[in-house]
């Protein structure tokens, strides 16, 4: 598994991108695409932006809240750990 | 915080099922009006769902124990919901166990809440809180069972603000055993009789206030 460290957020642009076995210590991941998966990965703050839609969010460790900010229809959020007090937010 | 908050317009088809939850707060908590909202098979350390806007959808099979915040299940709002809450397990709740209230005039109707078992709500407080509180609103209650902890005030609290809620087959457990009793019925038409209806036989049709 990847460690990303620091501050800020990586956004994710590309319509059905894959995130996977990724952990993100300090920085957030912004979903900014319909389509996209994310699994196996340690997450700080998920934000999932207004219109991006079919988001699958499987399998994490979420230590902050997972914010869906509008129209996010078919959003999956499954069989995560979630933990919102205990990283970001 | 909430683990998962649900914010915005035009939120459809969100379904938030099979983690695994530590939450100060709830697990799901939505200012939206979400349409088709599945919460279901969550194990929660916390409270299971704060909404304020809510339109159609399943809060089922959740089991949640030892919840800090005011309701396991707090729905605050004045519209039909279209929610079912079932086969909830909630264990030691500190404010209700589900708690229907108005945001400002009315409340949540069309709330079906079945066949939860609500074990001792009420811990944060000193008899202020019960197993299942419809303050405001209206809803069908069947085949929950409820128990008194050592602080719950009521197994089944309607309040004055509560208009043809119906509640039949619930178990609710030894009345000596709530601060104040098993059930308490201030609201209107409040039916906990089934109708034997000649027509219609032990099922509802419409409340007795309703034109």
């Amino acid at each position: 598994m990847a460690l990303i460290t620091g501050t800020g957020e990586i956004v994710i642009e590309g319509i059905e991108s894959k995130v996977y076995d990724l952990e993100f210590d300090g920085v957030g991941l912004v979903i900014n695409a319909s389509a996209v998966d994310v699994e196996n990965c340690i997450l700080d703050d998920v934000t999932i932006t207004s219109g991006s839609q079919r988001t699958n969010i499987r399998g994490n460790r979420v230590n902050a809240p997972i914010v869906l900010q509008s129209n996010n229809d078919h959003t999956l959020i499954v069989g995560n750990y979630l933990n919102p007090a205990s990283g970001g937010g | 915080m909430s683990a998962v908050v649900i914010q915005g317009t035009g939120q459809a088809g969100i379904v938030v099922t099979g983690n695994q939850v530590n939450t100060a707060e709830w697990a799901v908590e939505t200012e939206a009006a979400v349409q088709n909202l599945v919460v279901s098979g969550n194990e929660i350390l916390g409270a299971i769902l704060y909404a304020s806007a809510f339109v159609n959808g399943v809060v089922s099979g959740n089991t949640c124990r030892n919840s800090s915040v005011e309701s396991a299940v707090f729905l605050e709002m004045d519209a039909t919901c279209n929610l079912g809450i079932r086969s909830n397990l909630i264990n030691a709740a500190a404010g209700h166990g589900i708690y229907l209230t108005a945001e400002s005039d009315g409340g949540p109707t069309g709330v079906e809440i079945s066949d939860n078992t609500i074990l001792g709500a009420g811990t944060g407080g000193s008899f202020t809180f019960d197993d299942i509180f419809i303050e405001d609103g209206q809803a069908f209650l069947q085949g929950n069972r409820l128990r008194a902890g050592f602080l719950t005030r009521y197994g089944l609290n309607i309040g004055a603000g509560s208009d043809c809620t119906i509640a039949v087959g619930n178990d609710l457990g030894d009345p000596g055993d709530y601060g104040s009793d098993a059930l308490n019925d201030a609201g209107a038409s409040t039916q906990l009789n089934y109708p034997a209806d000649p027509t219609y036989g032990d099922n509802f049709t419409t409340c007795p206030t309703s034109p």
